[in-house]
């Protein structure tokens, strides 16, 4: 299962996955996110941390002030379409490897 | 706009180019979304220059044009899928030696020919199925 990068270890936690939810619809503020999500400001701040590491999420630069930062899926064209598609055929090749080496 | 996957198998480059080709039915991974239409589908298949969803009853469907065949080193193909808003982006996968085996890279292209008026709708279809496999991917880790 090495395809499954660092995105997918982000994605692997609920509170994460329900922030992609959120952000999906349109970019909110931190507070906002950890309203929704029932979670801690600390912990949504640990989240969205990660998030950004892995690319996913990005924050309103143009805010020095963390409460007021407004976070958004990052635009890149075709980012999640590039994703969906890296796992797919990441997931087709380890099928692949493990049938080829299994005969 | 390409997608690279690579892996490294430990058979020789003609093998691994025939399992590839030849035995593709028995490995391609039967996912959400392997098939064009999965209620029907029972083999893929290459076949005369094609790469074939096949189904009990009907006409395949066309999954892939062939443009490169080089036994042992490359294959190319057209590729077309229900899943992506536009046909005959490329897919090339490259058969090259390593030390005891083969590596295997696959390369689809030109997924940037989007037409950007499609391109939310997709975007969020797309962020769907890979919440799909995330959550797939949960439930293999976990059980």
């Amino acid at each position: 299962m090495k395809h499954l990068d660092s995105t997918l270890s982000a994605l692997a936690d609920p509170t994460r996955r329900q922030v992609v939810d959120l952000l999906r619809e349109r970019p909110r503020r931190a507070s906002e996110l950890a309203a929704q999500a029932r979670t801690s400001a600390p912990a949504m701040s640990r989240h969205l941390r990660l998030l950004r590491s892995t690319g996913i999420v990005e924050a309103d630069v143009s805010e020095d002030d963390a409460r007021a930062r407004v976070y958004r899926l990052r635009p890149e064209r075709l980012r999640a379409l590039q994703q969906w598609l890296d796992s797919f055929w990441g997931g087709q090749l380890d099928a692949f490897k493990a049938h080829a080496e299994d005969r | 706009m390409s997608v690279v996957r690579t892996v490294e198998v430990a058979v020789d480059q003609a093998t691994a180019f025939s399992v590839f080709t030849d035995e593709i039915n028995a490995w391609y991974e039967r996912g959400p979304y392997s098939w064009n239409d999965p209620a029907r589908a029972v083999a893929i298949r290459f076949e005369a220059g094609r790469l074939l969803e096949v189904y009990e009853e009907g006409e395949p469907y066309e999954m892939g044009r062939v443009t490169a065949w080089e036994p042992g080193r490359r294959l190319a193909f057209a590729y077309r899928s229900v899943h992506l808003p536009i046909d005959g982006t490329e897919v090339e996968v490259r058969f090259e030696p390593i030390a005891g085996g083969t590596r295997v890279t696959l390369e689809h292209r030109g997924l940037e020919r989007l037409p950007p008026d499609e391109y939310e709708t997709w975007e969020r279809r797309a962020w769907v199925r890979l919440m799909q496999v995330y959550a797939d991917f949960l439930r293999g880790e976990t059980s």
